[in-house]
C-alpha cells in the first residue's frame, strides 16, 4: 500500500467512523420506507391454480399525469402473482386492446392465459382468451371497447383473474388501495394488429440509457420509429426472431412509438394516429447530462491534435486525462461528464466542461492525423482552449 | 453528529434482505458516511441518506439479498448527490451572479486538513469509488456493483483519484 493510500484510509476512518444517522429521522424514514412498500404488497395466489387477481387502479402513479394523448384511454395496472411475481396489465380503449406483461412472472405460468375481468355489479365484464406466443412474452388480446372503457373508468370496479388454464379458480378480493407505482426501467412495447402498446406510460433510464424491449405479437413487422415531441424521427429494426432490446439514448421527454412493415411508416396525423403509443422519459435519479451549452455565443476552437496514439480502436483511452493535459484553460475544479447517460454506447467520444455547475464547452474526440484530436466547442469567455 | 450502534440480526447473517428496520440498522448509517464525504454537509448528508433509503425500502421487494440491498442503497445514494451537487452549483453560480459576492464554501469539512481538502476536489464519482475500496474495503466487483459500474471502469475511477490526490498532495509540498 502506498503512502497516498495508507493516509487516505486513514482520513476515511478518523473523519467518518463517527458519523450516523440521526436517530429522530429514524423512525420517520422506516416509516416512509415501509408506505412505499407496503402498497405493492401482495394480493393473494390460490394453491396450485396460480390465479392471481388485482384491483384495478388506473393512475399509473398516484397523482401525476399519464401523457395527455392518451390519458383517458389506457389504463394501466398491476396483478400481482404473489410470491410468483407480478404482470403489468394494460387496457387502451382506442385500440379495444388488453396487454399482459408476464416476464416477471415465474415462466411455468406464462404459457396461455385466459383473462377474466369481473366487477362487482357486473359479473362477467368480459372474457378474453389468448396464447402466449414466446414465453415469458407480453401478450395482447382484443377486448370488446365497452368492456375496456369499463375497466379504464371504473377501474376500482373489477378484478382481473389470469388463470393458466389449469385447476382453481379465484375467490373475489377485496380491493387495495390505489398503488403508486414506479416507472420500470425497461419499456416493454407490443407491436400488434391494432397499433403499438407500450405496457408503461413512464420509463426511467439505466446507467447504460433508456431499454426498450420492442415484441413483434404477429411476427408481421419489421420496423419500429420513434418520435420525440419535439421533431425528428429515431429508427429501429426488429430482429425477425425473439424481441428487440435497445439501449438508447433518448434525453428525457414525451416519445411516440409506431411499428410497420415494408417501410410503410404510418402518418402522424388521424387516423393513424392511433397506431402510436406516447411514453415518457423520467430522470429521477438525474442521470441524464445535455451537451448543450448554457450559452448564448458558441466558438468552434482549433481541432488540438494530442500526442496520444490510436493504439486498439476497441480501447479508447481516457478521456478525462486527456482533455486535462492538452486542452488549455481547463481547471482543475471543471467537471467532464459523458454527454447523454453515463455509460450510454453512443457519444462515448465526447465530453462536457461543467464550471461551478454551468456547462461551458463541449470537447469531442476524433481519430486523425494517426492521434486523437480534440475539437472544442466553447462558451465565449470560458477561457477554454487558450 | 450523531452516533449509533450499528448491530447485525439474523437475517443479515443469513444473506437476506430482511425487514425494512433491520435494512436501516445495518445500512443507513454506511449512507450517511457515504453522503457526508460526498457532500461535505452534515445535515445533507442526512437528508440524501434518508431519501435513499425511502427509495430502497420502495424496491425492497425486488432486490435479492442484503448484499444488492446494500449496494442498490450505495447507488442510489451517489446519484442522489450527484443531482443535488449540479443543482446547489446552479444556485451558487446564479446567486453569485446576482449578488456579485463570492460562492459560499461548503460547510463543515472545508478545513480539514490537506488530504481531505484534496479528496473534496475530486469528481463525485472517483470520491465514490474511493469510499467503496478504502472506507468500505469492498472488493473490486463489490465497488463496481455498488458505483454501477464494470470493474475496468472502477478500477480507472480508483487510479485517477489515487493520481489526483498524489499530485494535489505533492504540488502543496513544493507551495
Amino acid at each position: 500500500m502506498t503512502d497516498v493510500e495508507a493516509r487516505l484510509r486513514a482520513a476515511l476512518h478518523d473523519t467518518l467512523d463517527p458519523v450516523g444517522v440521526d436517530p429522530a429521522r429514524a423512525r420517520p424514514a422506516i416509516r416512509a420506507a415501509r408506505r412505499g412498500r407496503a402498497l405493492r404488497v401482495v394480493t393473494a395466489v390460490v394453491a396450485t391454480s396460480v390465479v392471481a387477481a388485482a384491483a384495478v387502479s388506473t393512475p399509473w402513479r398516484d397523482g401525476r399525469p399519464r401523457p395527455a394523448a392518451d390519458s383517458a384511454d389506457v389504463g394501466a395496472f398491476v396483478a400481482s402473482f404473489g410470491r410468483h411475481g407480478q404482470a403489468t396489465v394494460v387496457v387502451d380503449v382506442v385500440k379495444s386492446q388488453l396487454c399482459v406483461d408476464l416476464t416477471r412472472v415465474r415462466a411455468r405460468y406464462g404459457a396461455a392465459v385466459r383473462y377474466d375481468v369481473q366487477g362487482p355489479d357486473d359479473p362477467r365484464v368480459g372474457s378474453f382468451d389468448s396464447t402466449i406466443r414466446a414465453r415469458g412474452a407480453p401478450a395482447c388480446t382484443t377486448v370488446d371497447e365497452a368492456a375496456a372503457r369499463r375497466l379504464v373508468r371504473e377501474p376500482r370496479l373489477h378484478y382481473l383473474e389470469v388463470d393458466p388454464g389449469e385447476s382453481g379458480r379465484a375467490s373475489a378480493l377485496a380491493p387495495l388501495d390505489v398503488e403508486p407505482q414506479y416507472a420500470p426501467d425497461r419499456l416493454e412495447v407490443v407491436c400488434s394488429q391494432t397499433g403499438a402498446v407500450a405496457l408503461a406510460p413512464e420509463v426511467q433510464p439505466r446507467l447504460d440509457g433508456v431499454h426498450l424491449r420492442i415484441h413483434d405479437q404477429d411476427g408481421a413487422w419489421d420496423q419500429v420509429t420513434i418520435r420525440p415531441a419535439g421533431g425528428g424521427t429515431i429508427g429501429m429494426r426488429l430482429t425477425p426472431v425473439g424481441p428487440l432490446e435497445n439501449a438508447t439514448s433518448l434525453a428525457p421527454g414525451t416519445y411516440s412509438i409506431v411499428c410497420f412493415r415494408d417501410g410503410a411508416e404510418p402518418g402522424f396525423e388521424p387516423p393513424d394516429a392511433t397506431r402510436y403509443a406516447t411514453f415518457s422519459v423520467v430522470d429521477p435519479n438525474d442521470l441524464w447530462n445535455d451537451a448543450e451549452l448554457a450559452c448564448d455565443a458558441t466558438r468552434q476552437l482549433r481541432e488540438i491534435v494530442t500526442d496520444e496514439p490510436i493504439g486498439i480502436p476497441s480501447v479508447p483511452p481516457d478521456f478525462d486525462l486527456l482533455a486535462r493535459d492538452h486542452v488549455p484553460g481547463l481547471r482543475p475544479g471543471d467537471e467532464l461528464e459523458r454527454p447523454a447517460y453515463p455509460e450510454s454506447a453512443t457519444r462515448r467520444e465526447a465530453r462536457t466542461v461543467a464550471r461551478d455547475g454551468v456547462r461551458i464547452a463541449t470537447l469531442y474526440f476524433s481519430r486523425g492525423h494517426g492521434r486523437w484530436s480534440i475539437l472544442p466547442v466553447v462558451c465565449d469567455g470560458s477561457g477554454i482552449g487558450g | 453528529m450523531y452516533v449509533v450502534g450499528v448491530s447485525e440480526d439474523a437475517a443479515g447473517q443469513a444473506g437476506r434482505v430482511g425487514g425494512l428496520e433491520s435494512l436501516y440498522q445495518r445500512h443507513a448509517s454506511d449512507a450517511v458516511r457515504l453522503a457526508y464525504l460526498l457532500t461535505g454537509d452534515a445535515s445533507l448528508a442526512q437528508d440524501v441518506a434518508h431519501e435513499a433509503f425511502v427509495r430502497v425500502g420502495r424496491k425492497l421487494f425486488g432486490l435479492r439479498n442484503d448484499e444488492h440491498a446494500k449496494a442498490y442503497l450505495y447507488r442510489t445514494t451517489v446519484n442522489l448527490c450527484r443531482g443535488r451537487g449540479r443543482r446547489q452549483k446552479s444556485e451558487r453560480a446564479a446567486v453569485q451572479r446576482l449578488q456579485g459576492a463570492p460562492p459560499v464554501q461548503p460547510p463543515d469539512l472545508a478545513a480539514r486538513d490537506e488530504l481531505w481538502t484534496a479528496l473534496l476536489t475530486l469528481p463525485v464519482r472517483q470520491r465514490s469509488a474511493l469510499f467503496f475500496r478504502y472506507y468500505e474495503d469492498l472488493s473490486e466487483a463489490g465497488a463496481a456493483e455498488a458505483l454501477g459500474c464494470s470493474v475496468s471502469a472502477l478500477k480507472a475511477l480508483v487510479n485517477r483519484g489515487l493520481k489526483e490526490l498524489r499530485s494535489q498532495l505533492e504540488g502543496a509540498r513544493d507551495d
